[in-house]
């Protein structure tokens, strides 16, 4: 969840909702796309959200009972944007691993993404920060460091 | 939202495989039965996968990039990635499998489109 914003932070929410079908999936990514740009995210930031948003999405779209629909929210305030996405579960669905490939990138380009699961509703929340121009710290080698692996 | 694909053979035995689009969760197995259907039409001497006109891709497509290295290898034939746009250089990057495929330059690639870089 995010955090409340503080005093004098405007504070947009939108919402969006869609089948939970990998069809959907570019229409999340490309509203993500917009809202980071218009908190004025770099490109390389608004790229790692498309990326994030997807992940997250695909992640849940695997657990949806049928006919589910994803509920993504977008909360945007100053220099960040949260986002939480929601899908009522299938009954024999997991909770969101988090050991997967999936869940590993995710981690490499968000910051603090969580998973929860409860009344059999997957949630998985994340936040992306405009850098303003620093590095953001271990965003990029949370999966190790590539070049050490001959790339 | 799409994603298209042309095989191509050179005259030196390579073929090039060249998706153009999105690979997601969505598109991914397409990628996989292209790299499928080369290896069942006969041995290449490599395959190609050109990536320049790929805008976008996630966890998914990068495994079916995998795929498609394993399946190659196991019938004896070096699969390498070519021209990677930015996205899918970058991709290759973080998930530190440039090197698994032939550690390629990134081309000039697609430029974003307009959705996503549009400011209101």
């Amino acid at each position: 969840m995010t955090q409340p914003p503080a005093a004098g932070v405007e504070r947009d929410v939108v919402l969006l909702t869609v089948p939970a079908d990998g069809a959907y999936l570019g229409v999340l990514r490309t509203a993500a796309a917009g809202l980071a740009a218009r908190l004025h995210f770099t490109l390389d930031e608004i790229e790692d959200l498309r990326i994030a948003v997807d992940e997250a999405c695909a992640m849940l779209i695997r657990l949806a009972a049928p006919m589910a629909t994803l509920r993504c929210r977008f909360e945007l305030t100053g220099e960040e944007l949260g986002v939480e996405v929601a899908v009522s579960a299938a009954p024999e669905a997991s909770p969101p691993a988090t050991s997967t490939f999936a869940w590993k990138v995710l981690t490499a380009l968000a910051t603090d993404p969580s998973a929860a699961f409860s009344e059999r509703t997957a949630t998985i929340a994340l936040t992306a920060r405009r850098s303003n121009g620093e590095p953001r710290p271990g965003a990029r080698y949370a999966m190790g460091d590539p070049t050490e692996n001959g790339g | 939202m799409s994603l298209s694909i042309m095989t191509t053979k050179s005259l030196g035995g390579a073929v090039e495989i060249s998706p153009r689009g999105e690979i997601d969760v969505d598109t991914a197995h397409e990628v996989r039965e292209a790299v499928a259907a080369v290896m069942n039409g006969g041995r290449p001497a490599q395959i190609n996968l050109n990536l320049r006109g790929v805008s976008f891709i996630d966890s998914v497509g990068i495994s079916a990039l995998v795929y498609g290295f394993q399946a190659a290898e196991v019938g004896g034939v070096k699969l390498v990635v070519t021209e990677p746009s930015r996205f899918v250089h970058r991709q290759l990057w973080v998930t530190g499998l440039l090197g698994l495929f032939g550690a390629p330059e990134p081309a000039g690639g697609p430029e974003p489109t307009p959705a996503d870089t549009s400011r209101n």
